[in-house]
């Protein structure tokens, strides 16, 4: 019994280390690249071990081949894993921190990638003395493959701030865009694979809202902005929210309207401070400038056109980070920003702080404002700020519920009229997920927390600071 | 007289030949002379590396004017993966010092390798190699999974011609312990024979008359 208990741990020990992809650095021409190691499948044949008398060394054909079942992508190193009795080494190889040689054969390498069954083209190798016999055992270097795919983790909104079950998020990009349904709490996670460019989220009674894959970086796992969804507005021209579609960082969208629009009357822009009229363009998933607005413009500018589409005032973010003033036509570029959180402090207003107890959802719905300076600088628009809203209500009747608490990931932009120089704002919605009446409920607090970390994992976070409260 | 000599050349060719087997090379179980008989050799012998180097005269080239031709054969119970030196055999040609020495084919388990041409080599400026697989096969690599033999025919560049030469039979043992065996020789012309031929007799006639002369 115990034998065979050793066996199995045995086995399933086994199982586990090869499971396991070998990686190794190797620096390669003046960066450091981490590989994996290929199946023994792929990897290299010596053809015609041969002395060369003319050099006084060994010779030998080197053929690489990919007999594994998956590409091996670019780049792709031969290491000797032992190589013993070469002395006085193999030309071209470099030494890795093992001390064990290796070559880079990325330049060989068609399309940088090679696939499963294809063959490099051939090349010689001399090594050793052509007297001794070498020992040499090759490995194949290649970027891992089995990285999986990025994971974007985000939550659907409805347009007063609520999570929203149902929301369909489709893929941008592949062929055959894959569809996938918000879950419990509006949460969705989404796979970044290859192709994928973002997302479009849609639902009944819900306009367009869309997400960039670009925004996962190199990170395994991202939360992204919340998605709160526009409501379907039969109006020609009606107003858009901001955080519905991704704006480049170091822009701050102050008018966002909807439909085929015949005037903008931009707000004052202040003097130092590009501003742009630009309209989405769904094709290139981007902001394309239409006009610069002048700073101090008081006059609206007229625009029109034959389609409804989403258009903004964009303004860019104060120096000494502010993006390029684009041209007309071209697709409005970012900054690269980042915010040192511990840098960070987070300060919220909410408005009004007090309303009656209402079952109408526009009647208890308040603006809160949650700003965030840094004592580092100036931030950048586009920064995102993780909030966890929390409710409580005190019925008449004595009895307390409290809800369990939803998190939401903001975006937060520089305000060109914002007093306090450097900051970013995010407002949003507020309103209690229960709709009670006065004769029911004598107090509902709906709480917002500013998170001090950009979720990674969604369910990790510590308080910063209480943000603010209302009654209801 | 003229004919003496051409013969006296001819034998001269062959004793150099068997000279050079086994003066300081490995040549181990290996035999033959390796000139107008092959040369064997097989992983028997421990040792990495079986060789002969076969001093070629320059009646060579004269008898065959820019043309040496080889027979090389190859039998192997290896099967061919990834990451091994398999035991081989290789033809080299050099000048009759060594220099400028040129691998001309390998055989191994992956088959007959003939190498490139290389810019500024022995064969370069008008030189090349052709090969054509041979169905004579010795009966020692007959029985084996892996075997095969060629003609390898080296057209020599006008530099080389009319001078002494020398090649080499390079037998690799990767030490694993599967048997390999190879053969290899230069293949005196038909001409080239003849003249061993008439060498022989001429010299079986001078011997049978010095000993026919003893009192």
């Amino acid at each position: 019994m115990i034998r065979w208990l050793g066996i199995g741990w045995g086995l399933l020990l086994a199982g586990v280390l090869s499971g396991v992809a070998q990686t190794r650095l190797f620096v390669l021409g003046t960066e450091t690249v981490q590989l994996e190691r290929a199946e023994p499948q792929a990897s290299a044949y010596f053809r015609a071990f041969r002395p060369n008398r003319s050099t006084g060394r060994w010779e030998v054909d080197v053929i690489v081949t990919n007999g594994s079942t998956r590409t091996l992508h670019s780049p792709l190193v031969l290491r000797f894993e032992v190589a013993r009795q070469i002395a006085s080494g193999i030309p071209g190889a470099r030494v890795d921190g093992e001390g064990q040689p290796f070559l880079n054969l990325t330049p060989l390498l068609l399309d940088g990638a090679l696939s499963p069954g294809e063959t490099l083209r051939t090349f010689t190798l001399s090594l050793g003395d052509g007297v001794t016999r070498p020992e040499l055992v090759p490995a194949l270097y290649a970027l891992p493959s089995e990285r999986p795919a990025p994971l974007a983790v985000v939550r659907t909104l409805t347009p007063d701030g609520l999570p929203r079950e149902g929301v369909v998020a489709e893929e941008i990009g592949p062929v055959a865009p894959r569809r996938f349904a918000s879950g419990r709490g509006g949460w969705l996670t989404l796979a970044a694979t290859n192709g994928v460019q973002g997302w479009r989220f849609q639902g009944e009674g819900f306009d367009l809202a869309v997400r960039l894959a670009a925004e996962l970086g190199s990170a395994p796992v991202v939360e992204l902005a919340s998605v709160r969804l526009p409501a379907t507005n039969a109006e020609p021209v009606s107003p858009w929210p901001a955080d519905a579609l991704p704006v480049p960082t170091g822009w701050s969208p102050v008018w966002l309207r909807r439909g085929t629009v015949g005037a903008v009357a931009p707000p004052l822009v202040p003097l130092g401070r590009t501003a742009v009229v630009a309209r989405w363009e769904d094709s290139a998933l981007g902001w394309r400038a239409v006009r610069t607005v002048p700073a101090d413009n008081a006059q609206p500018i007229s625009l029109e056109f034959a389609t409804a589409g989403v258009l903004a005032v964009l303004v860019a973010d104060q120096a000494p980070i502010t993006p390029a003033p684009p041209a007309d036509g071209a697709l409005l570029g970012g900054v690269l920003a980042v915010a040192d959180r511990e840098s960070l402090r987070a300060t919220g207003r909410v408005n009004p702080t007090t309303v009656s107890a209402s079952r109408e959802a526009s009647r208890v719905t308040a603006t809160a404002t949650v700003e965030i300076t840094s004592i580092a600088g100036p931030l950048s628009s586009g920064l995102k700020i993780p909030v966890q809203i929390t409710e409580e209500y005190r019925l008449r009747d004595g009895s307390r519920r409290l809800l369990p608490g939803y998190t939401a990931n903001l975006v937060a932009f520089q305000s060109p009229t914002n007093a306090v120089s450097g900051a970013v704002l995010s407002e949003f919605p507020l309103r209690p997920f229960q709709l009670l009446a006065g004769e029911e409920l004598s107090e509902a607090v709906v709480r917002v927390e500013v998170l001090d970390h950009i979720i990674v994992t969604p369910f990790r976070h510590s308080s910063l600071r209480e943000l603010g409260f209302f009654h209801q | 007289m003229g004919r003496r000599v051409q013969a006296s050349k001819v034998n001269l060719g062959l004793v150099t030949a068997g000279l050079t087997l086994g003066s300081g090379l490995d040549a181990g179980a290996a035999t033959g002379s390796g000139f107008g008989t092959a040369w064997l050799a097989d992983t028997s012998v421990p040792s990495t590396l079986q060789s002969i180097g076969i001093p070629l005269g320059p009646e060579v080239s004269e008898v065959v004017p820019g043309r040496l031709r080889y027979q090389i054969g190859f039998g192997t119970f290896e099967v061919s993966s990834t990451g091994f030196l398999y035991d081989s055999l290789t033809l080299s040609l050099a000048r009759a010092d060594g220099t400028g020495s040129v691998i001309l084919a390998t055989a191994d388990v992956f088959g007959l390798t003939v190498a490139p041409l290389q810019p500024g080599g022995l064969l370069s400026g008008g030189g090349g190699i052709a090969v054509a697989e041979i169905s004579a096969i010795l009966p020692e690599l007959a029985s084996m999974p892996t075997a095969f033999a060629y003609n390898v025919d080296v057209e020599l560049p006008p530099s080389l011609r009319n001078i002494p030469l020398l090649t080499t039979f390079d037998f690799f043992n990767n030490g694993d312990l599967v048997p390999s065996r190879g053969f290899a020789s230069v293949v005196p012309e038909p001409s080239e024979w003849a003249l061993l031929v008439t060498g022989l007799a001429v010299l079986a006639g001078v011997g049978k008359r010095r000993g026919g002369s003893r009192p």
